[in-house]
This record gives C-alpha cells, sequence and structure tokens, in this order.
C-alpha cells in the first residue's frame, strides 16, 4: 500500500464516522452539518487529484462543519482535528492530473 | 515509473531504510491507532446517546400531548406534570365523565421519600394539568382530593360537557420544564412577578414563604447544602435516590423515568463526559452536590417554601402539587425558570424516621419561623441562561389502568 492510499483511507474511514454520526443523530442541528461533512471529505478527496488547494479547503469545511454544532460532543472535534491531519496529508500525496489531460 | 509530483522524470528508485522512512512508519501507525480511537468514539457516543438528547420515543409525550380524544387526551397532559425524581408514580383509570388518579406503590423513592409526601405532591400537579386540559376539551372539572375509600385513590376529577375554554396556562404544559441549570444571577424577580405567583393560591391550607432577601437566600441556601451534604452521607438515602439515575439512552428508552444526564443542568461538554463515562453513585453525588452548592443555589433569584396546615394530610399535599404546577406554568408564560429543592424536607423527615441528630429539621423550622405551617417543598425561582430540556415520560398506555 502507498503512503497517498493509507493516508486516504485513513481519511475515508473518519468520513464515514461523519456519516455514521450523521445518520444515527436524530437532531437536525448535528445531523445535516455531520452528513454534509461526510460527503465534502470525500468530494476533497476526489478534488485532490485536480487542485491541491480546492481540496485542502473543501476538507477543512467539511471536517468542521459538524464542529459548529457538536463542539461539545468532544469526539466530533477529536474527529475534525484527524481528518485535517489525514486528509491534508492524503492530498499532499495526490498526484496531479497534468494540464490538458483527461 | 515518473515522479509526477515533484516534477522528475528520473527513475523512481527504492527508498532506502533510512530514519526518515522509519518515523513515517511510526507516524502511520500512531494516526491509524488515533483514526481507529477516533471512529470508535463516534459509534461509542452514538450507542450512549450523546447525539440524541431529548429524542426518541421517551420524549414523543411532549409532541403528542393535546392529540387524541377526551378523555384519554386529558391524561397526555397530565402525564407531562412536575414530579420529584420523574418516578412518575402514578396510574390513572378512565370513564367518559371521570379520570381518577392513583398512586402507583409500585414505584417508590424509598428512603428519599419515606412518608410518600413528594409522590402526593407529584400527582397533584399531574391533577393540574388534567383539570386545565379538560377546559381546552370542552369538559368542565371538578375536583376532589383524596376522595377516601382506596388509600391508593389520590384524585377524582368529575367531567361535564361546557364550551371549549383553552387558558394561557393550558398551552404552557409542554413548554414547562425543571430547569436545573444556573439561572441569570444579577436579576431578581419583581414584586409584581412574585405578587402573580401568589394569586394563584385558591387554598386556605396551602400557601408560598418567599426568601427574596439576601440574608433569607443565604440563610435557605446553607441548609440546603448542608442537608445535601448529610444525604449524602447517609448510604440508604443516597442508594435510593441514584436508583432514579438514567445516564445512557439505552436506560432512558427502556425505563422512560427517572433523572437523566440532558434534564441535570449540566454544561453541555459535562454532559456528554456524564454519558460516555461510567456513572457510579460517587460521580453522580459529586456534580449533585457541586452543581447545587456552585450553580443552582447561588443563581436563583430567590426561593419558595410550599406550606400547609399539616404536612401528613394526603389532600393539602395534593392541593401543594397543584398549586406548584400552576405556578410553574404560570412562571413559564413570563420567562422564569423554577426547580424544586427538597433536600431540606427529605433530609427533615429522614431524622425523624432514624431518630438521629435533628439540625436539618430545626433549621427548617427556624427558617419557616411560624409553627402553624410545615414545609412540604422548598424550590427555587429566576430567570434561564439556557433552555430547560425535556425529560422523558412512559406512554399513556403504561399509567391507564382501567375504566373509572
Amino acid at each position: 500500500m502507498t503512503r497517498r492510499v493509507g493516508w486516504t483511507v485513513l481519511t475515508l474511514v473518519l468520513a464515514c464516522g461523519y456519516l455514521w454520526i450523521g445518520v444515527a443523530a436524530p437532531v437536525p442541528a448535528l445531523r445535516w452539518p455531520a452528513l454534509a461533512g461526510g460527503l465534502l471529505v470525500l468530494v476533497a478527496l476526489g478534488l485532490a487529484a485536480r487542485s491541491r488547494p480546492t481540496a485542502v479547503a473543501v476538507l477543512v469545511v467539511g471536517a468542521l462543519a459538524p464542529v459548529v454544532t457538536g463542539w461539545w460532543s468532544i469526539v466530533v472535534p477529536l474527529t475534525a482535528v484527524m481528518i485535517i491531519l489525514c486528509g491534508v496529508v492524503a492530498v499532499r500525496e495526490t498526484a496531479p492530473v497534468p494540464v490538458g489531460s483527461a | 515509473m515518473v515522479d509526477i509530483a515533484h516534477g522528475s522524470t528520473a527513475p523512481a528508485a527504492p527508498p532506502p531504510p533510512t530514519r526518515r522512512r522509519f518515523l513515517g512508519l511510526v507516524a502511520g501507525g500512531v494516526a491509524t491507532v488515533a483514526v481507529g480511537v477516533a471512529v470508535a468514539g463516534d459509534v461509542y457516543a452514538s450507542g450512549r446517546g450523546v447525539f440524541a438528547s431529548g429524542s426518541g420515543p421517551a420524549y414523543a409525550p411532549w409532541q403528542e400531548w393535546d392529540s387524541g380524544a377526551a378523555p384519554v387526551r386529558l391524561v397526555n397532559a397530565g402525564i407531562l406534570a412536575a414530579n420529584a425524581h420523574n418516578a412518575q408514580a402514578w396510574r390513572f383509570t378512565v370513564g367518559p365523565r371521570r379520570i381518577e388518579v392513583y398512586d402507583d406503590v409500585s414505584r417508590s423513592l424509598g428512603a428519599v421519600d419515606a412518608y410518600r409526601r413528594e409522590i402526593h405532591i407529584s400527582a397533584g400537579c399531574a391533577v393540574e394539568n388534567i383539570a386545565l386540559a379538560a377546559g381546552a376539551a370542552g369538559l368542565v372539572p371538578t375536583v376532589t382530593l383524596a376522595p377516601g375509600g382506596d388509600p391508593a385513590l389520590l384524585a377524582r376529577v368529575d367531567l361535564v360537557p361546557a364550551a371549549t375554554t383553552t387558558s394561557e396556562l393550558y398551552r404552557a404544559i409542554p413548554l414547562r420544564h425543571t430547569d436545573r441549570g444556573a439561572y441569570q444571577s444579577d436579576r431578581e424577580v419583581p414584586a409584581d412577578v412574585v405578587g402573580g405567583l401568589d394569586a394563584l393560591a385558591d387554598q386556605r391550607d396551602v400557601r408560598v414563604l418567599w426568601l427574596l432577601r439576601p440574608t433569607e437566600r443565604a440563610a435557605f441556601s446553607t441548609l440546603t447544602v448542608a442537608a445535601t451534604e448529610a444525604f449524602i452521607a447517609d448510604a440508604q438515602q443516597s442508594r435510593d435516590d441514584n436508583s432514579w439515575y438514567r445516564s445512557t439512552s439505552t436506560e432512558i428508552q427502556a425505563h422512560r423515568d427517572g433523572v437523566t444526564p440532558d434534564a441535570g443542568g449540566l454544561s453541555p461538554m459535562l454532559r456528554t463526559l456524564g454519558k460516555l463515562m461510567p456513572a457510579t453513585p460517587a460521580s453522580n453525588n459529586s456534580y449533585w452536590l457541586s452543581g447545587t452548592r456552585d450553580r443552582q443555589l447561588p443563581t436563583a433569584s430567590g426561593f419558595g417554601i410550599m406550606l400547609v396546615r399539616d404536612a401528613t394530610d394526603v389532600a393539602q399535599r395534593l392541593g401543594t402539587g397543584r398549586l406548584y404546577q400552576r405556578m410553574h406554568l404560570w412562571a413559564t408564560t413570563k420567562g422564569l425558570a423554577m426547580q424544586p429543592l427538597n433536600q431540606i424536607v427529605e433530609r427533615a423527615e429522614r431524622e425523624r424516621v432514624t431518630g438521629g441528630d435533628a439540625s436539618i429539621g430545626r433549621g427548617l423550622a427556624a427558617l419557616v419561623g411560624d409553627p402553624a405551617w410545615q414545609p412540604v417543598m422548598p424550590f427555587r425561582i429566576g430567570y434561564p441562561t439556557t433552555a430547560a430540556p425535556a425529560s422523558p415520560r412512559r406512554p399513556v398506555a403504561d399509567v391507564v389502568v382501567g375504566a373509572a
């Protein structure tokens, strides 16, 4: 397993953690930010090969979205920190698609 | 192989076993463990109800309270009443023109409430809600407290059809919650509000003693802290108290009663810790004492003590509950928060049961200062800092046991 794949898998697992919270939380104030956050992290990983700055921005927004309403839950801020740490490395390890390629 | 990331066209050689590579592997291992902990934490926290405050079937009665047909609809309102330890020690029989309220003797606070004073007051709160809901259902209620016969029969509400009257207090029923959090410490309760609360009393043998001056509040606070400490030091009383604490989502949804971390008045983070960490009687007692001493007493705008002529009289206890519920609903409409603080009376009763040191009882008598009136229920009042959360409730199907 390459380093890129390793960090990407870790970030994917964390994104799944957010999606889990989104599905499990009956309170809309946490459900929608968690679902949106998890999806944004997945989108960020998909964008990594096209634009690193955009991918990192989307990743950070996705990681922090549930923190706004779930800061008190301890596990959400912890997950956010891990997403940013792992996700940024995963994005940096992703080779950009050369300009002009499909 | 082309190293596109670094813009080089040189063939990539396999990395040598350098110190840097070793550290990279260690970092990957640490990150993997941290990710595992974070995701396991997410799943564990979900299971403990961290993200599910005030939701699920246990809280459904707060949404469904004015649905269905009368007279069962009246019981929907009755079960949302204030009640000690959220024990919901009530049962109802329902007929087309009558609702009877019974003491559910299978549910007890044990040494916390040796004389079932709090259970009777709680039933009185339910009676008040039923009476208010009757008007909204087009029925005029005639309430008979402690009608006699069956000692478990606490109240009878006879219903006669009439025009519908929906009161402000009725509309406040689903909005009223016991607020154990901090109140706005710099805000006094105006005299006209106290007067408005006093005006709600409609029985000669039930009244409120207000403790609003700083010296009175200090005396009440000192005695309440002493009573709380004595309560915690009493193994039996502490054990019976703790048996009504529900900490996990599974417990709350299964029992649908008791005191929960959400309703405990804790800060959001402490509430989360309370759900994540296994609760012990020692930790519950510690939070209770510190919450009482450092948050509930110092931030209250004032205290009240419900007084009756005879504290052993069931009808007067029920009347106390009716008045307290009416006051709390009225206070809710004025943006005020209230919370019973029963430790002093619980300890005074416990002193009588055990025959030991009667210092709390003497302090309480001094606080009341009139032997013609007996204290049955202290409470605090003030302006809230946050919205008080709902408490779980058993469904009507569990508490309606037959036809009246």
